[in-house]
């Protein structure tokens, strides 16, 4: 699935003040690539990952998924859009506590009503090296399982595109490299449109395109 | 520094604040405006005491006052007493216009002392007023007496012998206080008059008054040792204005006592609220406190600060409290206003809003303190890393629910006025949680076991039920108490109503007479078999006093302090009052044994020691008699052993004849004695005739209108009742604030989770749906289970201490569950709403 930004802009209120972080933002990102935004804090990575996931709106411009444009959709059609498209990975996981790994996962299937979810999500959590920890709840789990869980979550549903937020974060550099190695291989594997957002320059040099955000603009690194 | 960083704090959360003061105050706000109340009660009959006892002191008893007694009493007296005497008594009164029982007050001129009579000709009688029932054959009677049989000034009526007019009728008689039913209108005749009317014959029940103005200077509470001192036999009370006044808001006062406990629960279910919305508060402050302890602040300090803000939002509380006295006391008054003659006009006083302030302020502490204590367990480390900072953490103690369990505990025994009363009331409160607390662990276990549903919210939702046992536990007992609640008081009045109904009614005598003499006993027989009514039974009367237990003189208990308990103050007037013995072969349908054995037979003094005796089972306990105990009675001047050979139920609202004591045949079947017929069931017009003929052949007995008595004290429970329920209806309301405040923070607790279903694809009405399928099932099981529990509580109540039958109507439990399920699922689908609705962004852009 391709991802075309076009002319993007976003500005937020701050009292009488309007602080422009997105000003007229263009990118194009084919099907299958897996990209790294990095920037400074406040550079509006966060912002532009919200627009992307269809949580926030942008003031103007186009995001072209495929020929589909986000910025018009009602509220419920980007919903729609987003649980049949896009997944995300956040830095601090946001798994349900009081749900197991299993569950977790299960649950966005149940959600999508996807065929046969408990299997499906086993397989997934398999895949990531956690079918010893099924029944384990998230307080039950290390920091890189838990994240390894939220990955499964997020594709255990095929998504077409993955937004990350900082995977790797909360990780020590060992545990973080682990993760992040199957995570290359799975989304590679299944040749899954990707967007990495991290401060990391080594993890930005395992994709295949590094964008730097600056001034409200993305340049090719 | 702590007031200031308690303060900021406080502003920061102004939400959160005016939240807690809402729980608190709806709650508190019951409470002081009984307190209130009671308080205006209280004043009136100590401003009115005088007027009520209409002297300075009187020595009453409900026999004569013996020559030597006479003589003892005046010597005491100090010189310039003024003195009244008055009999009071019930009599049948009897007219063209029809026949109806009265108390007469037989007076002479020195009545009032004190008070006044405000007469429908707009004359005002009070000390030293000339009287025209003193100079001529005439009598004051009561209104009640026109609008029941129509009579009025210039009417004759007959009284005994005496044929008398009525002179005026009394608008109002500031000497009578608590009217709960007009059973027996007064009648104001001339004392000197009563020979004549042969009403007063042997045996008659009456009661003597003598009123006494003391000089100035004279303390009453000193002459009244000095009289008890002289005159020992506990039959003459001795009574001050202040103990009048007491007495007279007796009944008033039992009303209030359960009010009382009704105001409790519901500030119960408020500081229930309130704590729950505090523990939400102060895990959402742990963080913060974590941090400002890396920064140099003690745990100690940081408590300090918290409850630096608990008081500070109990002294805010007192604001809304008032507020809403204000609206619940005009309610309050005017359903209590028709049983008193005074006019109450009940303010939030002094007196009632330092009770609010305390009540507040101490009671915002005790509710905090449980979480305020996991400060202390808090580990700043955790700022290191990513563990969210909870108030669950820690070591368990149970130590911080002692003092709200301990406070509860006193103001029930404060608001009943009862120890045992009280008590029972906490029991049987923790006895009702402990049992929803194991019915709603099992509905969560339910929980755990539904979720084999296709649809993803109903299988997640009950999954959620059962992981957060916690919560669920907390919103089932919450909805569940107040389901109880509101089902009690209903089913209690339905079994109450059924007990006298139309078929219940048949099975009760129609009329009562009382005080007939054993010679005429024949033509009273007469009059019923020419009127084709066979009496039910005949129960002789015997009037005796009780000399010893087990060989101890019993004697007059004297409180000089005044009564703290209901208990104290029912034993000591017990104490004090003489014993009506009756005798029977058999127990009526009516009793049953519950310890002994029944009488052996007629009493053979050749062959036993003593009579035998059977006492009612809780006037024994009152008593404090014991199966066994040797009892000696006074009866006309003859000494009667008897000996307790068994402990009987009385079924009261069986209106059959029934006595405390009953004895063995043979033993006081040749004494003086007077004797009770209960007449069986006869439609309204043979009944009115029956007593006009009873009351014209046989002047002396008096007749009780059963009928009439229990359509009156069925009116009275029905006003009494409805400010019962007033109280419950505040109770209810704060069940369902407290609901709302437990759902919203549940929501809250729970928005994260619930934007990451949105996340996850989820559409709103999903979302939605999810929520309401969980508070759904819980709040139909937790209305399901408080209203059986309340079937419960009914039956228990109705079968241990109102001994009444337990008549089960279904609907009224059902409809309730219905309503509460209905009003919760649209409380938590208002409490979600806004939170269902909000972009699920910015849930993620907070902390978790």
């Amino acid at each position: 699935m391709s991802l075309v930004l076009n002319q993007v802009r976003k500005g937020f209120h701050q009292g009488e003040t309007e602080i422009q972080v997105l000003k007229g933002l263009n990118a194009s990102i084919e099907p299958g690539q897996v990209v790294a935004i990095v920037g400074q804090s406040g550079s509006g990575k966060s912002t532009l990952l919200s627009l992307l996931a269809g949580l926030e709106r942008a003031d103007s411009g186009e995001i072209l998924v495929d020929s589909v444009n986000l910025v018009p959709l009602s509220e419920q059609e980007i919903t729609l859009f987003r649980a049949q498209n896009i997944a995300i990975v956040f830095q601090q996981y946001h798994l349900i506590a009081h749900l197991t790994a299993l569950e977790n996962v299960m649950l966005s299937l149940e959600i999508l009503k996807m065929e046969n979810p408990r299997e499906r999500a086993e397989e997934a959590l398999r895949e990531l090296g956690l079918g010893h920890r099924l029944n384990h709840f998230p307080s039950q789990l290390s920091g890189g399982e838990c994240q390894r869980v939220a990955i499964a979550r997020a594709l255990v549903v095929k998504p077409k595109i993955l937004l990350a937020d900082e995977p790797s974060g909360n990780l020590d550099i060992h545990t973080g490299d682990m993760v992040m190695d199957v995570f290359f291989d799975i989304v590679r594997k299944h040749k899954i449109t990707t967007i990495l957002v991290t401060h990391s320059e080594a993890l930005a040099k395992r994709c295949e395109r590094v964008l730097r955000l600056e001034e409200g603009q993305l340049r090719e690194i | 520094m702590l007031w200031r960083l308690a303060f900021r704090e406080l502003l920061r959360s102004w939400r959160f604040g005016l939240f807690f003061i809402f729980n608190l105050s709806l709650g508190l706000a019951g409470f002081v405006s009984l307190q209130a109340f009671n308080t205006a009660l209280e004043d009136q009959l100590r401003a009115n005491a005088k007027s009520i006892l209409s002297a300075d002191l009187a020595v009453s008893a409900r026999r004569e006052i013996t020559d030597e007694e006479q003589k003892k009493m005046q010597a005491v007296l100090p010189s310039g007493t003024d003195q009244s005497k008055i009999y009071e008594f019930f009599a049948m009164l009897s007219s063209a216009k029809g026949s109806r029982l009265i108390l007469i007050k037989a007076i002479d001129k020195s009545y009032p002392f004190y008070g006044e009579l405000e007469m429908k000709s707009g004359q005002i009688i009070r000390y030293g007023t000339p009287k025209e029932i003193l100079s001529s054959p005439t009598a004051w009677i009561y209104p009640e007496l026109k609008s029941q049989l129509g009579l009025d000034v210039g009417d004759e009526i007959k009284l005994g012998n005496l044929k008398l007019k009525v002179a005026d009728l009394i608008e109002k008689d500031a000497t009578q206080t608590f009217r709960a039913a007009t059973l027996a209108p007064r009648v104001f005749i001339n004392r000197e008059l009563l020979p004549q009317s042969g009403l007063l014959q042997f045996g008659s029940t009456f009661s003597l008054a003598y009123l006494l103005k003391l000089p100035p200077g004279v303390e009453e509470g000193a002459l009244r040792e000095k009289l008890y001192q002289a005159l020992p036999d506990p039959q003459i009370t001795i009574e001050t204005p202040s103990s009048a006044g007491e007495d007279s808001g007796r009944q008033l006062g039992y009303l209030s006592d359960y009010l009382g406990l009704v105001a409790i629960i519901a500030l119960f279910m408020s500081a229930l609220g309130a704590a729950y919305i505090y523990r939400l508060f102060l895990s959402t402050r742990m963080k913060e406190i974590a941090i400002l302890r890396t920064l140099g602040l003690q745990s100690g300090q940081a408590v300090g600060v918290y409850i630096l803000q608990a008081s500070m939002l109990g002294l805010l509380a007192t604001v809304p409290t008032l507020f809403f006295s204000y609206l619940v006391l005009p309610l309050l008054s005017q359903l209590l206003a028709s049983f008193t003659p005074f006019d109450l006009h009940p303010q939030v006083n002094l007196e009632a809003f330092l009770v609010c302030l305390v009540m507040a302020v101490f009671g915002s502490f005790v509710v905090s303190l449980p979480f305020l204590v996991k400060i202390f367990d808090l580990k700043a480390a955790k700022l290191f890393s990513e563990e969210k900072f909870s108030v669950n953490e820690g070591a368990r103690r149970w130590w911080p629910y002692l003092p709200p369990l301990v406070l509860f505990y006193f103001l029930s025994v404060y608001q009943a006025h009862s120890w045992m009363t009280g008590s029972l009331f906490v029991a049987s409160m923790v006895g009702v949680i402990l049992m929803l607390l194991v019915i709603g662990y099992f509905t969560v276990k339910l929980a755990g076991v539904l979720k084999g549903f296709r649809l993803w919210f109903l299988k997640f939702s009950f999954l959620s039920l059962s992981r957060r046992a916690g919560a669920s536990l907390a919103i089932f007992v919450a909805l569940g108490l107040g389901a109880l609640l509101i089902n009690i008081l209903p089913q209690l009045k339905n079994s109450l109503q059924a007990e006298f109904q139309v078929e219940g009614r048949s099975k009760i005598p129609s009329l009562f007479m009382f005080d007939i003499q054993d010679e005429q006993l024949p033509g009273v027989e007469k009059v019923l078999e020419k009127n084709h009514v066979k009496p039910l039974g005949l129960s002789p009367l015997v009037r005796a006093r009780i000399l010893k237990v087990n060989g101890q003189d019993y004697e007059r208990k004297i409180e000089a302090q005044g009564f703290k308990t209901r208990e104290e103050e029912r034993e000591a007037r017990f104490r004090n009052r003489g014993v009506n013995l009756s005798y029977r072969h058999d127990l009526s349908s009516s009793e049953n044994i519950t310890e002994g054995r029944p009488f052996s037979g007629e009493f053979k003094p050749e062959q036993q020691k003593y009579a035998e005796l059977s006492v009612e089972y809780r006037f024994a306990e009152r008593m404090g008699f014991q199966l066994g105990d040797v009892l000696v009675f006074d009866v006309q001047g003859v000494e009667v052993e008897g000996q307790i050979i068994n402990l009987r139920k009385v079924k009261w609202t069986s209106f059959q004849p029934n006595f405390f004591i009953l004895v063995q045949r043979g033993v006081l079947d040749e004494a003086p004695k007077t004797f009770i017929a209960a007449i069986p069931f006869l439609p309204e017009e043979k009944r009115f005739l029956l007593q006009n003929e009873m009351a014209q052949e046989f002047s002396n007995i008096s007749v009780v209108d059963v009928v009439r008595t229990v359509d009156e004290v069925l009116k009275t429970a029905e006003k009494m009742s409805w400010s019962l329920e007033l109280m419950a209806g505040l109770a209810l309301l704060t069940g369902y604030i407290v609901l709302f405040s437990i759902v919203r923070s549940q929501i809250k607790l729970r928005r994260w989770e619930l934007n990451m279903l949105k996340i996850l694809g989820a559409s709103w009405g999903e979302v939605a749906s999810f929520i309401l399928a969980e508070f759904a099932f819980l709040s139909f099981l937790a209305a399901l289970a408080g209203a059986l529990l309340s079937v419960l509580v009914s039956f228990s109540l109705n079968a241990f201490l109102f001994e009444s039958d337990f008549k089960l109507s279904w609907a009224q439990p059902l409809v309730s569950v219905f309503i509460i399920t209905c009003l919760s699922l649209l409380i938590s689908f208002l409490a979600s709403l806004d939170i269902v609705k909000e972009s699920a962004l910015s849930i993620l852009r907070e902390e978790k």
